[in-house]
């Protein structure tokens, strides 16, 4: 997968059920923790298989599939956002979600999620989060970061120090407050 | 707390979810959707087929009656009219009328407001200047977001009496979108540049004196050897240690120097008056990482004449308690 491909050449279907199969998971996750929405990590996610596919041939192999599908599914978010925030501003009677929509996601986050870790990553801002899952839990370099995310690499540094700054001060407090409650 | 932020980093390589996520049911919707993209683009092109009649008796109607004849085409209908010209009357001739410029038309500046100080009344509102930071190397094919980033509420309490004293200046990069606030003296002008390693500053100049600045930089972690020199000249006991890496140190002259919050990483000084009576008073503040170190400062160059103490002091405590400049992120 990682070799340099023909530019015309498509992936075969029995190609694509495998590339779900290994990194479905990963490209929902990353979805997920940059909406915060399960309807829009299942859009994201397959929107980028389906993307993958087609441009297959495009893809250069100088980054592993694993990054190049996360870059994928950044670019399907962003036009999800960009396309989300016309439907709020331009659709007046667009339902805002109900209470009842959000009690189903906090359930589905108690449920769901593995470890007090998780939690206090989704606390985050959006950018602390995403670069924080990018380093930590893809095990993106620097550079890799910088490519994926449209930065210069001091820009990368710099915001990582900052999320890395804000999670410690988050899992110290987690931790005060665990031992207060013991 | 160094081995507790090790844990959650360490718990981060683990899934936050069970597998699964991307379910078998999301499998199968893409695989669906591509067997379905051949039969679209067959319907797209029958539609196609079936308007394109449609159309040329739409030209055609619309060249016969001569309706096209009035509508002007090209760029030429978009471009904006001249300075100081108004548009034509309705039905009157092509000519365009000169139009005295109405001063009381300028869209008033905007304010940003900030807490009262205690003993104050409410908000101290101050001018809000909008800066673009310009890279001092742009090949012009980066794009551009023409928005500046939103402002947040304002929690830093002012004393009301520098309410015609300040200005709040938000500078913001062309490129990302991201941005940071400043108080600075009111009227001064700024100029922002993005330097070529990533580091970026702003400089205030006094138009009355322009020898009076207020100038503001962050290395953005850029330039390691530079950020020890610079550490090792503003921090009292750090000569030493930025001797260590081989630099020689050329010492300032202080008439104060004091080293402030709890990890000693902020520093304020006073540096004697140079020879024409100017004296550069300012605020330094660095972070440590694996990768270097973080610099930002902010510092006057003051008259010998100056009276603002009130506003300089103001000034370095807004740099202080948000360690820099206030950062605010494009969201």
């Amino acid at each position: 997968m990682n070799s340099r491909r023909n530019e015309t050449a498509l992936m075969e279907p029995g190609e694509l059920q495998a590339l779900m199969d290994t990194y479905g998971d990963d490209i929902w996750n990353y979805a997920y923790f940059l909406s915060g929405s399960r309807s829009a990590a299942d859009d994201i996610a397959q929107e980028t298989f389906i993307r993958a596919y087609k441009y297959m041939g495009s893809f250069r192999g100088d980054a592993s599939v694993k990054t190049w599908l996360l870059r994928i599914a950044r670019g399907r978010f962003l036009t999800f956002r960009s396309s989300s925030f016309i439907r709020r501003v331009t659709l007046q009677d667009t339902p805002e979600p109900s209470g009842a929509e959000r009690s189903a996601e906090e359930e589905f986050l108690r449920q769901s999620l593995h470890g007090d870790v998780w939690a206090l990553v989704l606390r985050l801002p959006r950018k602390d989060r995403e670069v924080l899952m990018l380093h930590a839990h893809y095990g993106m370099s620097m550079e890799e970061m910088a490519a994926t995310l449209g930065l210069s690499l001091s820009a990368v540094k710099s915001r990582l120090q900052r999320a890395r700054r804000k999670a410690a001060q988050g899992w110290e407090k987690e931790l005060k407050d665990d031992g207060q409650q013991q | 707390m160094g081995n507790s932020n090790k844990d959650w980093e360490e718990q981060m390589k683990n899934k936050p979810f069970a597998d699964g996520s991307f379910s078998p049911q999301l499998q199968q919707n893409v695989l669906q959707r591509l067997e379905e993209v051949p039969r679209s683009r067959s319907r797209r092109w029958a539609y196609s087929l079936a308007l394109l009649p449609l159309a040329a008796v739409l030209l055609l109607a619309g060249y016969s009656s001569g309706w096209f004849g009035a509508v002007t085409w090209g760029p030429e209908a978009a471009a904006p009219l001249p300075a100081g010209t108004a548009p034509a009357a309705e039905g009157g001739s092509d000519s365009v009328a000169p139009v005295t410029p109405n001063p009381a038309a300028e869209p008033p500046q905007p304010l940003v407001d900030f807490p009262a100080a205690e003993g104050g009344a409410g908000t101290v509102p101050l001018p809000l200047s909008t800066i673009l930071a310009v890279p001092s190397v742009d090949d012009g094919s980066q794009p551009s977001t023409a928005e500046p980033p939103g402002l947040p509420e304002m929690t830093d309490a002012l004393p009301a009496g520098l309410m015609g004293e300040l200005q709040a200046a938000l500078v913001y990069h062309a490129v990302g979108g991201s941005g940071y606030l400043l108080l600075a003296p009111k009227g001064w002008q700024a100029s922002a540049v993005i330097g070529a390693n990533g580091s970026y500053g702003t400089t205030f100049t006094d138009p009355e004196n322009p020898q009076q600045t207020l100038h503001y930089t962050d290395n953005n972690w850029g330039c390691h050897g530079c950020a020890v020199v610079t550490i090792g000249s503003y921090f009292p006991g750090k000569t030493a240690w930025a001797e260590s890496y081989g630099y020689s140190m050329e010492p300032l002259n202080f008439t104060r120097q004091e080293v402030l919050g709890p990890e000693q990483r902020m520093v304020r000084y006073t540096e004697a008056a140079d020879a024409d009576g100017y004296v550069k008073e300012g605020a330094l503040y660095y972070e440590e990482g694996e990768w270097g170190y973080h610099i930002r400062r902010l510092e006057f160059t003051l008259s010998p004449d100056s009276v603002m103490d009130g506003t300089r002091d103001t000034v370095l405590s807004f740099f202080q308690t948000h360690q820099g400049a206030l950062q605010l992120p494009v969201e």
